[in-house]
Protein backbone atom coordinates (compact mmCIF):
# COMPACT_ATOMS: atom_id res chain seq x y z
CA UNK A 1 0.00 0.00 0.00
CA UNK A 2 2.83 2.31 0.95
CA UNK A 3 4.62 1.41 -2.28
CA UNK A 4 1.52 2.26 -4.25
CA UNK A 5 1.27 5.65 -2.52
CA UNK A 6 4.90 6.32 -3.36
CA UNK A 7 4.29 5.32 -6.94
CA UNK A 8 1.34 7.71 -7.25
CA UNK A 9 3.44 10.50 -5.74
CA UNK A 10 6.31 9.79 -8.13
CA UNK A 11 3.97 9.87 -11.06
CA UNK A 12 2.43 13.16 -9.92
CA UNK A 13 5.90 14.67 -9.54
CA UNK A 14 6.92 13.32 -12.93
CA UNK A 15 3.99 15.02 -14.61
CA UNK A 16 4.55 18.21 -12.63
CA UNK A 17 8.21 18.23 -13.65
CA UNK A 18 7.32 17.57 -17.26
CA UNK A 19 4.84 20.44 -17.22
CA UNK A 20 7.37 22.80 -15.66
CA UNK A 21 5.40 23.05 -12.45
CA UNK A 22 8.19 22.05 -10.08
CA UNK A 23 10.44 24.79 -8.92
CA UNK A 24 13.27 25.38 -6.52
CA UNK A 25 14.04 22.61 -4.10
CA UNK A 26 11.30 20.27 -5.40
CA UNK A 27 12.73 20.52 -8.88
CA UNK A 28 16.26 19.91 -7.63
CA UNK A 29 15.14 16.89 -5.62
CA UNK A 30 13.28 15.46 -8.56
CA UNK A 31 16.27 15.93 -10.86
CA UNK A 32 18.47 14.20 -8.34
CA UNK A 33 16.08 11.22 -8.29
CA UNK A 34 15.85 11.36 -12.05
CA UNK A 35 19.60 11.12 -12.37
CA UNK A 36 19.63 8.01 -10.21
CA UNK A 37 16.65 6.25 -11.68
CA UNK A 38 16.78 4.82 -15.23
CA UNK A 39 13.10 3.91 -14.84
CA UNK A 40 12.14 7.49 -14.14
CA UNK A 41 14.30 8.71 -17.04
CA UNK A 42 12.52 6.26 -19.29
CA UNK A 43 9.10 7.39 -18.16
CA UNK A 44 10.03 11.03 -18.66
CA UNK A 45 11.36 10.30 -22.15
CA UNK A 46 8.15 8.49 -23.04
CA UNK A 47 6.05 11.29 -21.64
CA UNK A 48 8.00 13.80 -23.73
CA UNK A 49 7.58 11.72 -26.89
CA UNK A 50 3.88 11.39 -26.28
CA UNK A 51 3.56 15.07 -25.56
CA UNK A 52 5.35 15.95 -28.81
CA UNK A 53 3.04 13.71 -30.76
CA UNK A 54 -0.02 15.26 -29.17
CA UNK A 55 1.18 18.78 -29.83
CA UNK A 56 1.86 17.85 -33.41
CA UNK A 57 -1.61 16.45 -33.84
CA UNK A 58 -3.17 19.48 -32.18
CA UNK A 59 -1.29 21.71 -34.58
CA UNK A 60 -2.83 19.71 -37.42
CA UNK A 61 0.42 19.52 -39.36
CA UNK A 62 2.58 16.60 -40.34
CA UNK A 63 5.25 15.70 -37.83
CA UNK A 64 8.52 17.44 -38.53
CA UNK A 65 11.79 15.76 -39.42
CA UNK A 66 13.07 15.89 -35.87
CA UNK A 67 9.96 14.22 -34.58
CA UNK A 68 10.25 11.42 -37.12
CA UNK A 69 13.88 11.02 -36.16
CA UNK A 70 12.93 10.66 -32.54
CA UNK A 71 10.16 8.20 -33.29
CA UNK A 72 12.36 6.17 -35.63
CA UNK A 73 15.17 6.05 -33.11
CA UNK A 74 12.73 5.36 -30.32
CA UNK A 75 11.33 2.16 -31.76
CA UNK A 76 14.46 0.05 -31.37
CA UNK A 77 15.03 1.71 -28.03
CA UNK A 78 11.88 0.19 -26.62
CA UNK A 79 13.17 -3.27 -27.49
CA UNK A 80 16.55 -2.50 -26.03
CA UNK A 81 14.99 -1.43 -22.77
CA UNK A 82 12.94 -4.58 -22.62
CA UNK A 83 16.11 -6.58 -23.17
CA UNK A 84 17.74 -4.73 -20.30
CA UNK A 85 14.77 -5.14 -18.03
CA UNK A 86 14.72 -8.89 -18.56
CA UNK A 87 18.36 -9.28 -18.12
CA UNK A 88 20.16 -9.99 -14.86
CA UNK A 89 23.33 -7.98 -14.16
CA UNK A 90 25.87 -8.99 -16.75
CA UNK A 91 28.88 -9.51 -14.50
CA UNK A 92 31.14 -12.16 -15.93
CA UNK A 93 29.05 -12.68 -19.01
CA UNK A 94 31.22 -13.73 -21.91
CA UNK A 95 31.03 -13.78 -25.65
CA UNK A 96 28.95 -16.96 -25.54
CA UNK A 97 25.95 -14.70 -25.12
CA UNK A 98 26.14 -14.09 -28.81
CA UNK A 99 25.55 -17.74 -29.55
CA UNK A 100 21.97 -17.27 -28.47
CA UNK A 101 19.64 -17.16 -31.43
CA UNK A 102 18.29 -13.78 -32.42
CA UNK A 103 14.65 -14.58 -32.98
CA UNK A 104 14.32 -16.65 -36.10
CA UNK A 105 17.80 -15.69 -37.25
CA UNK A 106 20.65 -17.54 -35.62
CA UNK A 107 24.34 -16.79 -35.71
CA UNK A 108 25.93 -18.73 -38.53
CA UNK A 109 29.57 -18.43 -37.62
CA UNK A 110 31.71 -17.63 -34.64
CA UNK A 111 35.39 -16.99 -35.00
CA UNK A 112 37.17 -16.12 -31.77
CA UNK A 113 34.97 -13.37 -30.36
CA UNK A 114 33.61 -12.30 -33.71
CA UNK A 115 30.06 -13.30 -34.46
CA UNK A 116 28.63 -13.09 -37.90
CA UNK A 117 24.92 -12.60 -38.41
CA UNK A 118 23.21 -13.06 -41.74
CA UNK A 119 21.26 -9.86 -41.33
CA UNK A 120 20.39 -9.20 -37.74
CA UNK A 121 16.65 -9.15 -37.46
CA UNK A 122 14.71 -6.52 -35.57
CA UNK A 123 12.21 -9.14 -34.45
CA UNK A 124 13.90 -9.63 -31.12
CA UNK A 125 16.40 -7.73 -29.07
CA UNK A 126 19.80 -9.19 -28.35
CA UNK A 127 21.47 -9.15 -24.98
CA UNK A 128 25.18 -8.72 -25.28
CA UNK A 129 27.26 -6.63 -22.92
CA UNK A 130 27.21 -3.66 -25.25
CA UNK A 131 24.85 -4.24 -28.15
CA UNK A 132 21.25 -4.48 -26.98
CA UNK A 133 19.41 -4.47 -30.27
CA UNK A 134 20.53 -4.53 -33.87
CA UNK A 135 18.90 -4.42 -37.28
CA UNK A 136 21.07 -4.62 -40.37
CA UNK A 137 18.27 -5.49 -42.77
CA UNK A 138 19.44 -8.09 -45.25
CA UNK A 139 23.09 -7.43 -44.63
CA UNK A 140 25.34 -9.64 -42.60
CA UNK A 141 26.99 -8.06 -39.61
CA UNK A 142 29.99 -9.00 -37.51
CA UNK A 143 29.91 -7.89 -33.91
CA UNK A 144 33.17 -7.72 -31.97
CA UNK A 145 32.12 -6.65 -28.51
CA UNK A 146 34.10 -8.71 -26.05
CA UNK A 147 37.07 -6.42 -26.08
CA UNK A 148 37.62 -4.06 -23.15
CA UNK A 149 38.96 -1.35 -25.45
CA UNK A 150 36.34 -1.15 -28.20
CA UNK A 151 33.25 -2.57 -29.81
CA UNK A 152 33.23 -3.01 -33.57
CA UNK A 153 30.12 -3.42 -35.71
CA UNK A 154 31.15 -4.43 -39.20
CA UNK A 155 28.23 -4.37 -41.60
CA UNK A 156 28.68 -6.29 -44.85
CA UNK A 157 27.55 -4.82 -48.14
CA UNK A 158 26.02 -8.00 -49.51
CA UNK A 159 24.85 -11.44 -48.48
CA UNK A 160 27.08 -13.06 -45.92
CA UNK A 161 27.77 -16.40 -47.57
CA UNK A 162 31.49 -16.95 -47.21
CA UNK A 163 32.10 -13.51 -45.78
CA UNK A 164 34.40 -13.13 -42.84
CA UNK A 165 36.10 -10.30 -41.13
CA UNK A 166 39.67 -9.79 -42.30
CA UNK A 167 38.96 -10.76 -45.86
CA UNK A 168 36.54 -10.25 -48.68
CA UNK A 169 35.45 -7.25 -50.66
CA UNK A 170 33.79 -5.50 -47.71
CA UNK A 171 37.13 -4.58 -46.26
CA UNK A 172 38.43 -2.47 -49.13
CA UNK B 1 32.14 49.91 21.65
CA UNK B 2 28.72 48.46 22.26
CA UNK B 3 28.54 44.72 22.55
CA UNK B 4 26.20 42.91 20.26
CA UNK B 5 23.24 41.35 21.95
CA UNK B 6 22.95 37.58 22.08
CA UNK B 7 19.85 37.74 19.88
CA UNK B 8 21.74 39.72 17.25
CA UNK B 9 24.58 37.18 17.19
CA UNK B 10 22.08 34.34 16.84
CA UNK B 11 20.42 36.14 13.91
CA UNK B 12 23.76 36.54 12.14
CA UNK B 13 24.51 32.87 12.69
CA UNK B 14 21.10 31.85 11.35
CA UNK B 15 21.57 34.05 8.29
CA UNK B 16 25.01 32.59 7.71
CA UNK B 17 23.67 29.05 7.94
CA UNK B 18 20.86 29.92 5.54
CA UNK B 19 23.28 31.43 3.05
CA UNK B 20 25.40 28.28 3.23
CA UNK B 21 22.34 26.07 2.71
CA UNK B 22 21.18 28.11 -0.29
CA UNK B 23 24.68 27.98 -1.79
CA UNK B 24 24.79 24.23 -1.29
CA UNK B 25 21.39 23.83 -2.95
CA UNK B 26 22.41 25.86 -5.98
CA UNK B 27 25.67 23.96 -6.27
CA UNK B 28 23.74 20.68 -6.09
CA UNK B 29 21.26 21.83 -8.73
CA UNK B 30 24.08 22.91 -11.03
CA UNK B 31 25.80 19.56 -10.55
CA UNK B 32 22.54 17.74 -11.33
CA UNK B 33 22.11 19.75 -14.49
CA UNK B 34 25.68 19.04 -15.52
CA UNK B 35 25.16 15.31 -14.90
CA UNK B 36 22.30 15.32 -17.41
CA UNK B 37 24.70 16.36 -20.16
CA UNK B 38 26.15 13.59 -22.24
CA UNK B 39 29.38 14.47 -24.02
CA UNK B 40 30.10 12.26 -27.01
CA UNK B 41 33.21 12.16 -29.17
CA UNK B 42 32.34 11.55 -32.82
CA UNK B 43 34.96 10.52 -35.32
CA UNK B 44 34.19 9.89 -39.00
CA UNK B 45 37.03 8.27 -40.92
CA UNK B 46 37.89 6.72 -44.23
CA UNK B 47 39.81 3.48 -43.79
CA UNK B 48 41.45 1.60 -46.63
CA UNK B 49 44.56 -0.10 -47.86
CA UNK B 50 45.62 2.79 -50.07
CA UNK B 51 48.98 2.94 -48.35
CA UNK B 52 48.65 6.61 -47.41
CA UNK B 53 49.27 5.98 -43.74
CA UNK B 54 47.39 6.62 -40.54
CA UNK B 55 46.60 10.21 -39.62
CA UNK B 56 47.27 11.09 -35.96
CA UNK B 57 43.56 11.41 -35.15
CA UNK B 58 42.94 7.90 -36.46
CA UNK B 59 45.68 6.12 -34.54
CA UNK B 60 43.38 4.79 -31.82
CA UNK B 61 40.99 3.43 -34.40
CA UNK B 62 43.85 1.81 -36.31
CA UNK B 63 45.12 0.21 -33.10
CA UNK B 64 41.68 -1.22 -32.42
CA UNK B 65 41.47 -2.69 -35.91
CA UNK B 66 44.95 -4.10 -35.67
CA UNK B 67 44.10 -5.75 -32.38
CA UNK B 68 41.40 -7.69 -34.20
CA UNK B 69 43.65 -8.44 -37.17
CA UNK B 70 41.58 -6.23 -39.42
CA UNK B 71 44.11 -5.29 -42.07
CA UNK B 72 43.99 -1.57 -42.90
CA UNK B 73 47.07 0.53 -43.45
CA UNK B 74 45.40 3.88 -44.07
CA UNK B 75 43.10 5.93 -41.88
CA UNK B 76 42.01 9.41 -42.94
CA UNK B 77 40.07 11.57 -40.51
CA UNK B 78 37.08 13.18 -42.22
CA UNK B 79 35.36 14.71 -39.23
CA UNK B 80 36.07 14.94 -35.56
CA UNK B 81 33.73 16.61 -33.12
CA UNK B 82 32.62 16.59 -29.54
CA UNK B 83 28.91 17.01 -29.02
CA UNK B 84 27.21 17.57 -25.70
CA UNK B 85 23.82 15.94 -25.79
CA UNK B 86 20.87 15.56 -23.51
CA UNK B 87 18.76 12.46 -23.04
CA UNK B 88 16.38 11.95 -25.93
CA UNK B 89 18.11 14.54 -28.11
CA UNK B 90 18.89 13.55 -31.70
CA UNK B 91 22.22 14.51 -33.24
CA UNK B 92 22.78 14.07 -36.97
CA UNK B 93 26.14 13.23 -38.45
CA UNK B 94 26.31 13.94 -42.18
CA UNK B 95 28.47 11.43 -44.02
CA UNK B 96 30.53 12.10 -47.16
CA UNK B 97 28.57 9.47 -49.09
CA UNK B 98 25.49 11.71 -48.85
CA UNK B 99 23.89 9.66 -46.14
CA UNK B 100 23.68 10.46 -42.49
CA UNK B 101 23.95 8.83 -39.14
CA UNK B 102 21.80 9.76 -36.19
CA UNK B 103 22.45 9.17 -32.54
CA UNK B 104 20.18 9.56 -29.53
CA UNK B 105 20.97 8.87 -25.87
CA UNK B 106 18.11 6.87 -24.41
CA UNK B 107 19.05 6.39 -20.80
CA UNK B 108 21.95 6.85 -18.50
CA UNK B 109 23.47 4.69 -15.81
CA UNK B 110 26.41 5.50 -13.59
CA UNK B 111 29.12 5.19 -16.19
CA UNK B 112 27.31 4.23 -19.35
CA UNK B 113 24.67 5.48 -21.72
CA UNK B 114 22.23 3.44 -23.77
CA UNK B 115 22.51 5.01 -27.21
CA UNK B 116 20.36 4.49 -30.30
CA UNK B 117 22.39 4.72 -33.48
CA UNK B 118 20.95 4.71 -36.98
CA UNK B 119 23.36 4.68 -39.89
CA UNK B 120 21.24 5.36 -42.92
CA UNK B 121 21.28 2.45 -45.36
CA UNK B 122 23.48 0.34 -43.11
CA UNK B 123 22.51 -0.59 -39.60
CA UNK B 124 20.39 0.43 -36.64
CA UNK B 125 21.71 -0.48 -33.28
CA UNK B 126 21.06 0.25 -29.62
CA UNK B 127 24.19 -0.09 -27.56
CA UNK B 128 25.35 0.66 -24.06
CA UNK B 129 28.35 2.91 -24.45
CA UNK B 130 31.04 3.66 -21.96
CA UNK B 131 33.85 6.14 -21.82
CA UNK B 132 37.27 4.92 -22.92
CA UNK B 133 35.55 2.30 -25.06
CA UNK B 134 34.83 3.51 -28.58
CA UNK B 135 31.87 2.09 -30.43
CA UNK B 136 32.96 1.60 -34.03
CA UNK B 137 30.55 1.09 -36.91
CA UNK B 138 31.22 0.53 -40.57
CA UNK B 139 28.94 2.86 -42.50
CA UNK B 140 29.49 1.39 -45.96
CA UNK B 141 31.90 1.63 -48.86
CA UNK B 142 33.24 4.99 -49.92
CA UNK B 143 35.91 6.25 -52.27
CA UNK B 144 37.75 2.96 -52.63
CA UNK B 145 37.60 2.19 -48.92
CA UNK B 146 35.20 2.19 -46.01
CA UNK B 147 33.48 4.86 -44.01
CA UNK B 148 33.81 4.19 -40.33
CA UNK B 149 32.12 6.05 -37.49
CA UNK B 150 33.53 5.91 -34.00
CA UNK B 151 31.47 7.07 -31.02
CA UNK B 152 32.75 7.38 -27.49
CA UNK B 153 31.46 8.87 -24.27
CA UNK B 154 33.71 11.69 -23.17
CA UNK B 155 32.87 11.78 -19.45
Amino acid sequence: MEGMTMRVQDEARLHAYHDGELSGFARWRFERNLRRSPGLQRELAELRSLSSLLHQQEAGGAPGVDLWDRIALGLPAADARRAEDREAPSVGRGAAWWLKPIGAVAATAAVAVAYLYPGASPTAPVSGNVVRWIDSGERGVVVLEDDPDSTIIWVMDDAVDGASIGGGSDLV
Amino acid sequence: MARRSEAEVTSYRTLGALALAVGWLFAGAAAAEEAEKIPVKVLVTHVSNEGTGVEPGGKGLHDNFRKHQIPFNSVRVIKKERVVMELDEVHRIPLPNGRKARIRPISRRENSVLMAVDVEGSVKVDARMRSQKPFIIRAGKHDGGNLVISLELDD
